[in-house]
């Protein structure tokens, strides 16, 4: 019988129970709890006494008692369509002898040919219909044919397979009478060498099939089954697939989740469909530890085991083969590779261990996740830090420096890792935050904290590479660090820590300020600061060095940007006189290399524009020669190839304008093909979005020069295409929307120069209308409204009403 | 909770919030399947989610504990929403299904289970964030009893007496 309490019944599912409801619900179940210490005999008196006089509770415990002995929860209506459905008579040429086994994907049935002239037994699995999408079943189809070809006395051999009337994909497999791995293993007591035995004989198959490009991706318990003899049968291929990426659909990843069997899975799995042998390495651990069951004085055998089935898949054995050998090596007590006498895993091991063409392939996601995983592991310890050892304090403070700085610079060696960077930046910095909000937090812990938010500014929107170009963003990640420094900086005049981090804050604002919002007094206030700071400790490292170097140089810069280029030229010459009076170990500091060799670029670009021009072209050379040596020491260093494309960039321009048409077009390929190289390793880099525009913009005239227009206009469609771009990304900050402009202007020169006439004034009105717009907002420098926005009125004036050749035969 | 004590409930949430999307993209990424019909986990997905968020084997006991027992809530409500969103983003969609930890032979709705858990909420918060905590977070109960420094009898028997009150609750359906 059924007790169908009348509140209950009257309220119906889903609402809130009203508060006498809530009174006797509570009432029940603290009853019911007491209940369950009372034996079985003696609860119908126990209730009777316990509910006297309440009708209502009494209804309610029973029916709760009821239902606790019921033992199962009822179902919801969804079961499984399969399980009611009739078995089926037969299956192509087969006839169904019985049901053997039903699970979430489908049912498995023994069968028999009918016709033909040979007995033979099979199992054919049915997937559930509509379980899989159309194109999965094409791939499954398609896949059969290697499937079938895999021959090995331990793997479940695939026969055929097709679709059933209504639309089931099925599999015919050859028919293994057994039982699964542990059962029999348990049922046998079977001693642990038969035991391993049996693992080297699953992974021998497994191998074999690896070979074959083919991944199981489901080994389970379950799936390896062994027969009345002893052998091993590795069944269900059903959702193993060709080890080949190109056949991955985006519904794989979701599939794979699906079917995933608790435990056994790769974690990767979940993540991605691109599912390689390793995913097989880690099931092939957690089989090991079910079927050996190491206790603690195992230690190898825990440590083969822990690193089989490592959540990283780089950790883990990089073969079958290589797990297979390490247990070879455990039974005949020899040194284990796994049993390194691993300890707590350093964040800076793991990156010095990942060699760059590792990085490079694909584990930007395993590197990040990983780095991840300790910031949250090192998150929880920092909560703990605060109350115990100031050893953990420095533990956790190493691993979001680590994260910040260390693996930051690692992972910016891999393409496509820009957006990777932010994440990482983030959650570094938010860590240093953390234990920077501490009191007692040491002072190098804020000054790290502030350098923290300058390195997530960069990557931001910084204006250098590998940046998203989020102007705004930036700033006020830039600000923050200011609030930080500050302070400890009138605190600590003396401390040379703090005026580095003071310097950066002050230099990266100062680029900002010039390049991104065009404010160049304010960057010139900001640079003459860094420089007074810096100063002090400028010859006593690399970095106090360096600092100084740019500092000086950003002041030349802002006085570069106003075209006042004396000043400018005293500024990088006094910045070049530093650099070259330092002792030699740190001239030789690629820090300072780098600083030196742009310095050096600005320098000749100030005697360019001053016409010095053997001055000129001894300085670009210089800064193409430096740059070259730098980027040849990690030529897989993006802020090194980017140095030396700038360089190039440069020289180009110098050459152009002195007519060496043919130095300068050998510059300017070269530097192309380096920014476009930059540009495809990660195209959520803006910096080299931008690198490939102002390449690309002094290409295109280089080429409208020879009178090769066709490629010029083209170029310059794409020039134009990423400066808008990054407008966009920028937010229209007032810095990218000047220089879109100064581009429409020499783009719409080029096609003045080729005849185009209606397209160049398109250009040049575009142009006109971005100045006119900066100059209302009160943006607009003075030398743009004196010179660019001069011109574009000019032109436009003369030659575009309509558009004709009003300028002369070439601007 | 014992280590709530020592840590400032605002930087939990914090924690939590950062990883809020990390859940999400797992919930999703299973409910994104094919299948016309859906069984999974939650337990399965918590720790699917940890294992993404942080490595199990790196971070000591405690603290995997204390974290996915913040998260239960968390799950629930992230892995309730995608339910709902692939539901009324597919015609006819069929119901997705469950089944309760240790019970793997009956099918249970999951949104059928998640309205009663929101009606025991009503009436007993305590025993709902138990079921929460064990079938969202895939938590123990040695696990919770350590974490919550609750005896291990009381919370089996407060287990017991929710189970019972859930399966009454979802027979009237």
């Amino acid at each position: 019988m059924r007790f169908i309490p009348c509140a209950l019944e009257q309220r119906g599912m889903g609402g809130e129970a009203d508060m006498s409801d809530v009174a006797l619900e509570r009432e029940v179940m603290s009853l019911f709890e007491d209940l369950l210490d009372v034996p079985e005999t003696e609860r119908g008196a126990w209730i009777e006494a316990h509910t006297s006089g309440r009708p209502a509770l009494r209804t309610r415990l029973v029916a709760l008692e009821t239902a606790d002995r019921s033992g199962s929860l009822p179902t919801g209506g969804a079961i499984n369509a399969l399980e009611d459905a009739v078995i089926p008579e037969r299956i192509g040429a087969y006839k169904i002898i019985e049901r053997i086994g039903r699970g979430g994907m489908g049912a498995v049935y023994r069968a028999a040919r009918e016709t033909g002239d040979f007995e033979r037994t099979v199992a054919i699995k049915v997937i559930k219909p509509g379980l899989f999408t159309p194109d999965v079943v094409e791939r499954f189809q398609r896949e059969r044919q290697i499937l079938a070809a895999l021959a090995h006395p331990n793997i479940a051999r695939l026969y055929d397979g097709g679709q059933t009337e209504d639309g089931a994909p099925y599999i015919i497999m050859e028919f293994v009478s057994g039982q699964p791995l542990l059962q029999w293993a348990e049922a046998r007591s079977l001693p642990r060498a038969e035991r391993i035995r049996i693992f080297r004989d699953i992974c021998a198959a497994v191998a074999f099939a690896h070979a074959h490009l083919i991944v199981h991706r489901d080994l389970t318990p379950a799936n390896v089954l062994i027969t009345d003899d002893g052998v091993v049968k590795l069944i269900d291929f059903g959702i193993a697939k060709a080890a080949d990426t190109n056949t991955t659909s985006p519904n794989d990843a979701a599939v794979a989740a699906m079917t995933m069997t608790p435990g056994y899975g790769a974690p990767e799995r979940l993540i991605s469909a691109q599912v390689s042998t390793s995913a097989d390495v880690f099931s092939l651990g957690r089989l090991l530890q079910d079927l050996l069951r190491p206790d603690r004085r195992d230690k190898e055998l825990r440590a083969i085991i822990a690193r089989a089935s490592a959540t990283d898949p780089s950790e883990r054995y990089a073969s079958v083969e290589a797990l297979m050998a390490d247990i070879e090596a455990w039974r005949n007590a020899r040194p284990v590779a796994a049993y390194s006498g691993a300890r707590i895993y350093a964040l800076r091991k793991f990156a010095a261990r990942h060699g760059r063409a590792v990085l490079a392939g694909c584990a930007t996601f395993i590197l990040l996740a990983t780095a991840l995983g300790f910031t949250l592991a090192a998150n929880v310890r920092a909560e703990r830090a605060r109350l115990q050892a100031e050893a953990r304090f420095q533990e956790t403070r190493e691993i979001a420096n680590s994260l910040l700085f260390e693996v930051f610079d690692e992972v910016s060696a891999i393409p496509g890792s820009t957006n990777a960077r932010e994440r990482l930046a983030r959650t570094g910095l938010s860590y240093l935050e953390a234990l920077a909000q501490d009191e007692s937090a040491p002072l190098e812990v804020r000054v790290e904290t502030a350098v923290g938010f300058v390195r997530l500014s960069q990557v931001v929107g910084g204006g250098q590479a590998g940046e998203l170009g989020r102007f705004s963003d930036a700033a006020e990640l830039l600000a923050e660090a200011e609030r930080i420094i500050s302070p400890l900086h009138a605190a600590y005049p003396n401390d040379p820590a703090v005026a580095r981090a003071m310097t950066q804050v002050l230099l990266e604002q100062s680029g900002a300020s010039l390049y991104s919002h065009n404010e160049v007094a304010l960057a010139r206030e900001q640079a003459v600061r860094a420089a007074q700071i810096i100063e002090p400790y400028a010859r006593q490292d690399a970095k106090a060095a360096r600092a100084y170097i740019y500092a000086i140089r950003a002041l030349g810069d802002t006085e570069g940007w106003e075209e006042n280029f004396e000043a400018a030229r005293d500024q990088h010459q006094r910045a070049e006189a530093f650099a070259a009076g330092l002792p030699q170990a740190l001239r030789d500091d690629p820090a300072v290399m780098g600083a030196r060799a742009a310095n050096i670029r600005l320098l000749g670009e100030s005697y360019h524009r001053l016409g010095m021009t053997e001055e000129a072209r001894a300085a670009i050379d210089a800064a193409v020669t430096y740059t070259r040596a730098v980027r040849d020491g990690a030529p897989q260093n993006p802020a090194f190839v980017r140095g030396l494309t700038v360089a190039l960039w440069y020289r180009a321009v110098v050459h152009r304008t002195n007519q060496r048409d043919a130095l300068a077009r050998e510059s300017i390929e070269e530097a192309m093909a380096n920014a476009r190289q930059l540009r495809e390793r990660d195209p959520n880099d803006a910096g080299a979005l931008r690198l490939v525009a102002t390449v690309g913009e002094v290409y295109a005239q280089i080429l409208a020069d020879a009178r090769r227009f066709d490629e010029s206009f083209v170029l310059g469609e794409e020039v134009v295409a990423a400066q808008r771009d990054l407008v966009v990304r920028a937010e229209g900050a007032a810095g990218a929307r000047r220089t879109l402009a100064v581009t429409l202007m020499t783009n719409g020169g080029n096609f003045y120069n080729g005849g185009q006439f209606d397209r160049a004034c398109e250009r040049w009105r575009e142009a006109l209308g971005i100045f006119t717009g900066l100059e209302r907002e009160g943006v607009l420098a003075e030398t743009d409204r004196t010179r660019s926005m001069a011109s574009a009125q000019d032109y436009v004036a003369r030659s575009c009403n309509p558009p004709h050749a009003g300028l002369g035969s070439n601007l | 909770m014992s280590q709530s004590a020592a840590t400032p409930a605002a930087d939990q949430k914090q924690l939590l919030a950062e990883h809020y999307d990390e859940f999400r993209r797992v919930a999703r990424g299973v409910l994104n399947g094919d299948a016309q019909a859906l069984q999974l986990q939650p337990t399965d997905l918590a720790h699917a989610a940890a294992i993404k968020i942080f490595s199990l084997n790196r971070i000591d006991l405690q603290g995997r504990t204390h974290f996915l027992s913040l998260s239960a809530r968390i799950m629930r409500q992230i892995l309730m929403d995608e339910v709902r969103r692939v539901r009324a983003a597919k015609r006819q969609a069929p119901p997705v299904t469950t089944f309760w930890p240790g019970e793997e032979n009956a099918a249970l709705d999951l949104e059928a289970l998640d309205a009663a858990l929101s009606k025991l909420e009503t009436i007993d918060a305590d025993r709902a964030r138990l079921v929460e905590q064990r079938f969202f977070a895939g938590l123990t109960i040695e696990e919770i009893a350590a974490a919550e420094g609750k005896s291990e009898s009381t919370l089996k028997r407060q287990w017991r007496a929710a189970r019972a009150w859930l399966i009454h609750e979802l027979e009237q359906r």
